[in-house]
């Protein structure tokens, strides 16, 4: 089924910013990132929907699939943090 | 994973070529979709212009469908 999303990943499996837009088929706004000082994983951490709309990202699937994204990393690295 | 929501509502527009792009762009649910206008249609790559203008129709009933829900609620409203 090609509709299934890609299985989960946390930040750390990322290596760069441009590799984690790749990943997500965001690679477009790579430039934009690091041209903007979000240039690594954890200083995209902190961006907020906001940020994307300054940057330039204006199409409203484009927010979702990058918000999702980090909304993704950020749970990883809760869990991963929490000992069950 | 089910089948997705937007590769129903394609397929009922006879579209089904572009679910994979619109996931691929993060219009992966209606709410999303209801927002589409030309600039989404250029990054999700539909260039013929009456399946264009087939998506177009299709969002703006999704919004009017909306709309109806909306003024049913309200009519629902207990009275004061």
């Amino acid at each position: 089924n090609l509709l299934v999303e890609h299985s989960p990943v946390g930040s750390s499996a990322y290596r760069s910013v441009g590799e984690w837009l790749e990943a997500i088929k965001m690679g477009r706004y790579t430039e934009i990132f690091m041209e903007n000082g979000y240039s690594s994983m954890d200083a995209v951490a902190q961006v907020t929907l906001e940020d994307l709309r300054r940057l330039g990202v204006t199409l409203v699937g484009h927010q979702k699939k990058i918000m999702n994204s980090l909304q993704e990393m950020k749970v990883q690295l809760v869990n991963g943090m929490v000992p069950l | 994973m089910c089948t997705n929501i937007v590769y129903e509502w394609l397929k009922t527009l006879q579209l089904p070529q572009y679910a994979e792009s619109f996931v691929d762009n993060g219009y992966d649910d209606l709410e999303v979709c209801k927002q589409i206008g030309d600039p989404d249609l250029d990054a999700i790559g539909v260039v013929v212009p009456h399946h264009r203008r087939r998506i177009h129709e299709a969002v703006r009933r999704l919004k009017e469908a909306d709309e109806t829900v909306a003024g049913l609620y309200f009519t629902l409203e207990p009275q004061p």
